[in-house]
């Protein structure tokens, strides 16, 4: 089997795409427990959604074998993304850890800011870092992570960027279960959605404004897989997945594609 | 510590103590934390430079200076800010999710079939 993300288009038109991505890194993750092997041999093509999951999970145990890509260009393209220097405005942001120290946060999100949105290809400056500032601050206010991954990749000539976040902390259920929140899984992510803070009632705006301006303001595709549930939305609206079982994550995966766009969009349309 | 420098209004650049871009809101804490130790009772917190405010920070800044000891003002507060402290200000509905379909993926091969 060619593990092809393009050609699982139509293969799982069932499944959104940025779901899709993210069923593959599951994929590679079952093989590996079962063989002790992640065999990326018949890898052409890999996103951030698939390579940010799969590259924690090695991090986590390192005991598995892992067989290459064949292709030349997709295992450069691994390295580089794994340990790569970026460019300054490049289109790729390679594999980078959010700092413990919140206070250096601001400078990853600047960098982010100006690899993906270079030239404002995707909105204006103010509602990008708008938006990558609510998806990190709500990493630091609620996970309490060891660990958080943040890869991106804007593909000039598919005209999108991709961009995903990924941390091994308490998960959306398991911060509610935390507070004393009965939910299950798919219920904790829609009230986290829905803005139900387990801070205060005037917080809570995070993740649904973030949803909104993705999905309504920017025209791209959302994917939240946080324990054992998932939230996928686009403009054409949302699918929850309960995913019990084997694709479960130890942690929360936010994964975002927002198409190039020449209009500039009034954030404040969208944030309520 | 003379009676004149508690008296006088201090002027501080939020860009220079924090950033160009306000995002977090552990950042308007900190900016905060810093701000009350400063002997004076009155400080103007300049707001130029600023290219880009979250949601969260603004919620911050403006709780923080609601329980804030000193009498705190800002100027040249660009509209990116200014808008951003109106939303928090009269905060709209939150967003509602659409009602979903929930399908339950118990292997992944039912995720590739």
């Amino acid at each position: 089997m060619t593990y092809n993300p393009f050609k699982f288009c139509f293969a799982m038109d069932a499944l959104p795409e940025l779901l899709k991505n993210y069923a593959l890194f599951c994929k590679y993750r079952s093989d590996a427990l079962a063989t002790k092997q992640i065999d990326l041999s018949e890898l052409e093509f890999i996103f951030p959604t698939t390579l940010l999951p799969l590259t924690d999970f090695v991090i986590s145990d390192r005991a598995f074998g892992i067989v290459p890509p064949e292709d030349e260009v997709v295992a450069d393209y691994i390295a580089f993304m794994l340990d790569g220097k970026p460019i300054p405005g490049g289109p790729r942001m390679p594999l980078r850890e959010l700092p413990k120290d919140r206070s250096q946060a601001d400078a990853l999100i600047g960098e982010i800011a100006a690899s993906q949105n270079r030239n404002n290809v995707c909105c204006g400056e103010s509602a990008f870092k708008y938006f990558l500032g609510e998806l990190v601050d709500n990493i630091y206010e609620h996970s309490e992570f060891s660990r958080a991954l943040v890869m991106a990749q804007r593909y000039d000539s598919l005209r999108f960027v991709e961009m995903c976040f990924f941390d091994n902390g308490l998960t959306i259920p398991g911060a509610q279960a935390k507070h004393g929140k009965k939910r299950t899984p798919i219920e904790s992510l829609q009230a986290a959605a829905s803005g139900v803070s387990t801070k205060s009632v005037e917080r809570g705006f995070g993740i649904g404004s973030s949803i909104r301006l993705a999905t309504e303001g920017f025209n791209g595709k959302f994917l939240l897989v946080s324990g054992a549930a998932a939230l996928s939305v686009d403009s054409s609206g949302g699918r929850e997945f309960d995913l019990t079982g084997p694709l479960a994550l130890d942690g929360t995966l936010v994964s975002i594609r927002i198409p190039f766009s020449s209009k500039d969009v009034n954030l404040y349309d969208y944030i309520g | 510590m003379n009676f004149q420098e508690l008296n006088s209004t201090m002027k501080l650049s939020i860009k220079q103590k924090v950033a160009s871009d306000l995002a977090l809101r552990d950042s308007a804490n900190r900016f905060f934390d810093q701000l009350e130790k400063t002997p004076s009772k009155s400080i103007t917190v300049s707001f130029t430079g600023i290219k880009s405010i979250s949601r969260s920070f603004a919620h911050q800044y403006l709780a923080r200076k609601a329980d804030s000891t000193k009498e705190i003002l800002e100027s040249d507060v660009p509209e990116v800010v200014s808008k951003m402290f109106a939303v928090v200000q009269r905060p709209g509905k939150k967003y509602e999710l659409p009602k979903l379909s929930v399908r339950r993926l118990s292997s992944v091969d039912a995720a590739f079939s």
